[in-house]
């Protein structure tokens, strides 16, 4: 199942709660700022086993977040691997 | 792949509208089929004929329209949400409003019907939301 | 026919959106799709009896429940550990609902053809 994700928080905790094995996550819009490696532990401090999190590259670079400050498990896409992410993933649950 | 979207949010409050426009440009690029773009909730208000942002800023409204005229791709405005919102068609329109129609060029007005039906007819179904 | 998912994991009060949701669900299952709408998180308070939204003309959303055997949608979940966080129990549901675990639900999700969420 592939889980696109566009908020911190809540709306992250609640999906992240109900993932197993083989499921994507993408965080998107301001879902971003979790894959920020942050001085306290965080949600996503962690990789989650058999789970693969990625981030939009794009909306990392409109909050000028560089991937150096995200956690080493965060992978990255662009619009063309957010599409890809679709094709290969089903079903597609949108958290917001 | 055959992509249906839904968009739930109201264009430059929320990002909803801009991410499915980046996501559909980039599926048609790759050869995909956007099916349909359905609009519910406050998601109607992208098809507000009189949406008129700053010069310097991107136009969402007219985004659409021209994704309509470039690449064929179904625009479709939810007829009870967009009445609740005061979007009417313009049969309706020109009976309570006296003007001729809220939706700007491109978009239709129609029932959750044509939701269901791009839902059956596609691949994947996205929802873009606030 | 495909199999539908609609997951409420908010409140449906309050936001015109929760009725709008159920629209969905209802037109869905009128397209001879196999809905299933599943409670979980914030959503299961949504099922509780003795709502009494007419004093402030908030739309009332149990008759919508109460209809869902109409509409041939008897695939109603509730997520049973959203039930222990919230203090719940089944007996305080307006509707009768099929309780499972979260893994039990995710086992059923994994096989939707497509997923709405509220």
């Amino acid at each position: 199942m592939l889980y696109i994700v566009n908020k911190k928080g809540d709306v992250l905790r609640n999906c992240l709660d109900t993932v197993s094995t083989n499921d994507v996550i993408l965080l998107t819009e301001g879902a971003v700022y979790a894959a920020v490696n942050k001085a306290q532990p965080s949600v996503l401090s962690e990789q989650i086993s058999g789970v693969t999190i990625y981030a939009l590259l794009p909306d990392m670079q409109a909050r000028g977040i560089d991937v150096a400050r995200c956690y080493e498990h965060i992978q990255y896409v662009d619009y063309a691997g957010f599409v890809d992410l679709v094709e290969q993933n089903n079903p597609v649950r949108s958290c917001y | 792949m055959k992509i249906s979207i839904q968009i739930n949010a109201s264009p430059y409050q929320y990002q909803a509208a801009d991410t499915a426009w980046h996501f559909i440009q980039a599926a048609i690029a790759k050869g995909h089929e956007v099916y349909r773009v359905f609009f519910y909730h406050d998601g109607v208000y992208n098809a507000h004929r009189d949406s008129r942002p700053p010069g310097d800023e991107r136009d969402i409204v007219k985004r659409w329209s021209s994704l309509q005229l470039e690449h064929d791709v179904g625009l479709v405005v939810c007829v009870s949400s967009a009445q609740r919102r005061g979007l009417l068609e313009q049969s309706v329109a020109l009976k309570v409003g006296g003007y001729e129609q809220a939706l700007a060029n491109g978009f239709r007005i129609a029932g959750l019907g044509l939701l269901m039906e791009a839902v059956i007819e596609s691949d994947r179904h996205i929802t873009f939301g606030a | 026919m495909k199999t539908l998912f609609f997951i409420v994991n908010k409140s449906l009060q309050g936001n015109v959106c929760g009725q709008e949701f159920l629209d969905m669900a209802l037109m869905a299952a009128a397209f001879d799709q196999k809905v299933v709408l599943l409670f979980e998180g914030e959503g299961v308070n949504a099922l509780v009896k003795n709502q009494c939204p007419d004093s402030m003309e908030l739309k009332n959303i149990v008759p919508v429940l109460n209809a869902l055997p109409i509409y041939d949608i008897n695939d109603v979940l509730v997520e049973e550990e959203s039930m222990d966080v919230w203090g719940l129990v089944e007996e305080e549901f307006e509707i009768s609902v099929n309780a499972l675990s979260r893994k039990a639900i995710k086992e059923q999700l994994n096989l939707a053809d497509h997923v709405f969420s509220f």
